[in-house]
């Protein structure tokens, strides 16, 4: 690596700043106010509760997934308490910040064909990702900043709270770094974003089996994870515990990973050309097949690679986790107190892992019906409906794979979990029940996101995405974490989806689903009438 | 029969007006080349034309049909190349030639197959990969191999090389004795020069000037170099002559042709050693019309303020 190919990066740090000021604001601010609310809002359990809260939670293999890892002496305090219940959420927070700076710096520059006037312009060979990673760092830093001062706003301890914010920024960067790597060996953004969304899965689902296969602290009261986090960095972060041991030597390894990882990308800059990818390019068929000449065969072509890079890891999370959640409670069901709660307890789960799978289907949702948004803005729809296919009949066809393709996933995952789990055949109905109660909710989702789409698509983006964030904060299984009031619980679908199936309303469900159709007419009718928008 | 026929279009995008009342037919079988600058509202017009942006007022049919209105029923009958060919980055060269086809009602293998060997195109990359030229060539090739009554070409050479360019010429013109109507935005002079029947200029947001290439020769000016004897004192306050220029013994100036004859009586009375006569060159007409463009801009300008 010379020196010169460092050229410019500075101009570019500078350049992404004041271009995606807003965005990272926008992050820091909500991470800050989430910190802020959840350490309040937790705060007003009395110290009997929180341990019972920890109890339950620990004492089942399955909801430790969810939870982190926790010290016996700090069930009954809130620094702790709210890190036990929080550190998923921020956890996945701080990965979906730091792959979106990264990659909106990186590939989707060079997709847009901005990369290539930036490095003419006399910028060095590694300025733009040397940049991004540079950007990623202290956006991450300043986001840990704002977790600090949320916990600190609510009289917790100064030091503690920094090395708190510090352990979520250490994994925010770690990242960072595999996104770049992602970046420079996929041959455009949405898949440098989908290779990074499985790294961060495979994080995820190592942490959570750290977790599951854990050591359970007397009385359940917490439990420490087993030797498999050391090799996640979200096991990094909860291993730092920074209110108790305060094991800063673990950012060594944050440290470590984040300049290896990107020595990696770095070295894979020189074995590439703008513009494309590591693993890109082979000859191709100078023919289409017959099934791809119908519009709808050209949506499945364009929608396929997405969808299979969700239902594969969706299939075997129903599977991973239904193992982890079969023989729940098991351990627990003597206990004086808590035997008949954890039973019920047991029971519920594979519902609310249900519940919180088809939260995260909502962004499979928008990616592919937010594809149609691409087609027309930077895409060829242009060319398309300048031939004989009615606007409606193309829409239909993204329309359909959105839609379908989102019930499908969460009926997959509610399948494969399943099939660990059910003690008879009989049963299986009642979880594909479960999953169509909770794709409910995906929906009417999917129905707002082609209803933006016809109706603003050049604010479709931004919204939709702020529109499935709130809805999971607010919904069935974040929302009574965070203490939320009724009237802001409401506003998400979620809410109205319960988690078993005999609790459900039938009446509910299908409004569900009916406003979904309606949303998605609102937005047909907005597309058929409006001006194409570049 | 006319294909297209616009009046009195208006296109507003918020407070900007792009289209500002615009008039332009274009016959059967005709090739009307549509000139101007950038921003002038073309690939406005052109959009309006395919049914995918919206008129603000006014009237845009194609084939006798209202071109929003009807947009698919015109589709059948119309092939297009836009300016910014944008393509499926993972789907091949053919791939995409096949689906638009198909979408155009099928595909004329032996059509398809000349075409390609004509551009020289490659079909088995990815979209990717192809060049601005070749993305260009994939979009020509697509629109050329349709069987259709109207092509629409949105500025069609802009990324192609000369001897490319060359090749476009030709399959125009072959459309052109098929009896095929085309209408091509452009700045590339040349190829409206050579392609077009009839050219239309547009600036602004309104068509200034249309005609055939000698209808508006005929009400320009030639311009003249000429050397003579004696010298030429008066002649700049003949009428019809303008933008005298003395270069040494040479002399040159524009005459209207409806003035011709007179000046060329004076001329003859100095004694004309060499007179050269040139008509005016499409770039000359256009250069005019941008220039007043722009004069008219800085007055409602400075109107305005």
């Amino acid at each position: 690596m010379r020196r010169s190919e460092f050229r410019k990066t500075l101009l570019l740090i500078k350049h992404a700043f004041r271009i995606e000021k807003i965005r990272y604001l926008v992050w820091v601010a909500g991470i800050f106010s989430l910190m802020l609310v959840a350490t309040h809002v937790n705060g007003q359990f009395t110290a009997e509760e929180m341990r019972e809260i920890v109890i339950l939670s620990t004492g089942e293999p399955g909801m430790r997934m969810l939870v982190s890892p926790i010290t016996e002496e700090g069930v009954s305090e809130i620094s702790r308490f709210v890190f036990f219940r929080f550190s998923f959420i921020f956890s996945i927070l701080f990965a979906i910040m730091s792959v979106q700076i990264v990659t909106r710096l990186t590939r989707l520059e060079e997709d847009a064909s901005r990369a290539e006037l930036v490095a003419t312009s006399g910028a060095g060979r590694y300025a733009r990702l040397s940049s991004a990673l540079i950007v990623a760092f202290t956006v991450n830093l300043v986001a840990a900043f704002g977790m600090m001062l949320g916990l600190v706003i609510n009289g917790l301890e100064f030091s503690g709270s920094l090395v708190a914010g510090l352990s979520y920024a250490g994994l925010g960067i770690v990242v960072a770094a595999f996104s770049a790597l992602a970046a420079e060996l996929s041959g455009n953004a949405s898949s440098a974003t989908g290779f990074s969304a499985i790294t961060f899965g495979a994080f995820f689902v190592l942490n959570a089996l750290a977790n599951v296969t854990g050591n359970v602290h007397e009385d359940a009261l917490g439990f420490e994870s087993s030797f498999l986090a050391w090799f996640t960095p979200m096991g990094w972060t909860q291993e730092v515990y920074p209110f108790d041991d305060r094991n800063l030597w673990i950012f060594a390894f944050f440290l470590a990973a984040f300049v290896l990882v990107s020595l990696g990308a770095f070295y894979f800059v020189d074995k590439r050309d703008v513009g494309r990818g590591v693993l890109a390019d082979r000859q191709g068929r100078e023919h289409a097949p017959v099934w791809m000449r119908r519009p709808l065969g050209l949506v499945w072509r364009l929608q396929r690679g997405a969808f299979l890079a969700w239902v594969i890891p969706v299939a075997f999370l129903g599977i991973a986790f239904g193992a982890a959640t079969e023989d729940l409670g098991v351990n627990f069901e003597d206990h004086e107190y808590f035997g008949e709660a954890f039973a019920e307890a047991a029971r519920e789960m594979p519902f609310i892992l249900t519940a919180v799978t088809a939260m995260v289907v909502s962004f499979y949702a928008r990616v592919a019906l937010l594809k149609m948004r691409k087609e027309e803005a930077s895409g060829p729809l242009e060319n398309v409906l300048s031939t004989p296919l009615p606007r409606l009949r193309w829409m239909a066809g993204h329309v359909l794979v959105g839609m379908a393709g989102s019930v499908i996933l969460v009926l997959t995952y509610a399948f494969t979990q399943a099939l660990v789990i059910i003690e008879s055949p009989a049963d299986i109905g009642e979880h594909l029940l479960g999953g169509l109660i909770q794709a409910g909710p995906v929906f009417l989702i999917a129905g707002l996101i082609i209803a933006l789409f016809g109706l603003v698509p050049r604010r479709a983006g931004a919204l939709t995405i702020a529109l499935i964030l709130f809805f999971i904060l607010a919904g069935s299984f974040f929302g009574p974490i965070l203490d939320l009031p009724n009237a802001v619980k409401n506003l998400s679908p979620f809410t109205h989806a319960d988690f078993l199936p005999e609790n459900a309303s039938i009446a509910k469900i299908i409004t569900l689903y009916v406003l979904g159709g309606l949303f998605a007419a609102i937005g047909f009718l907005a597309f058929k009438r409006r001006n194409l928008s570049f | 029969m006319n294909v297209i026929e616009i009046r009195d279009l208006q296109k507003c995008y918020g407070k900007a007006q792009a289209l500002k009342g615009l008039d332009l037919t274009v016959k059967k079988g005709e090739v009307l080349g549509l000139i101007g600058p950038n921003g002038a509202g073309k690939t406005t017009t052109v959009r309006i034309l395919l049914g995918l942006l919206k008129k603000s007022s006014g009237t845009a049919k194609v084939f006798g049909k209202d071109a929003w209105d009807e947009a698919v029923e015109i589709h059948k009958r119309l092939s297009y190349v836009p300016d910014d060919v944008r393509l499926w980055p993972k789907l091949t060269g053919g791939e995409v030639i096949d689906f638009l086809a198909s979408l155009r009602g099928g595909i004329n293998e032996e059509r398809r197959a000349r075409y390609i060997e004509r551009f020289e195109f490659d079909p088995s990359k990815r979209c990717q990969s192809y060049s601005k030229g070749n993305r260009q060539k994939l979009a020509l090739i697509a629109a050329l191999s349709a069987d259709v009554d109207l092509i629409v070409f949105d500025e069609p050479t802009g990324g192609l090389d000369p001897l490319m360019s060359k090749v476009f010429q030709q399959c125009v013109a072959e459309l052109k004795d098929e009896g095929k109507t085309v209408l091509m935005s452009s700045h590339i002079l040349a190829d409206v020069e050579k392609l077009c029947d009839r050219v239309a200029i547009i600036s602004h947001g309104r068509i200034v000037e249309t005609g055939t290439l000698d209808e508006m020769r005929h009400m320009k000016r030639n311009v003249v170099t000429v050397r003579t004897v004696r010298p030429l004192e008066k002649l700049h306050e003949l009428e019809g002559v303008h933008n005298v220029q003395k270069n040494g013994e040479e002399v040159s100036f524009q005459a209207d042709n409806e003035q011709i004859d007179a000046i060329m009586r004076f001329l003859t009375d100095h004694g004309i050693r060499s007179i050269v006569s040139a008509p005016p060159t499409l770039e000359d007409l256009f250069m005019r019309h941008y220039e007043e463009g722009y004069k008219k801009e800085e007055v409602t300008r400075h109107e305005t303020e």
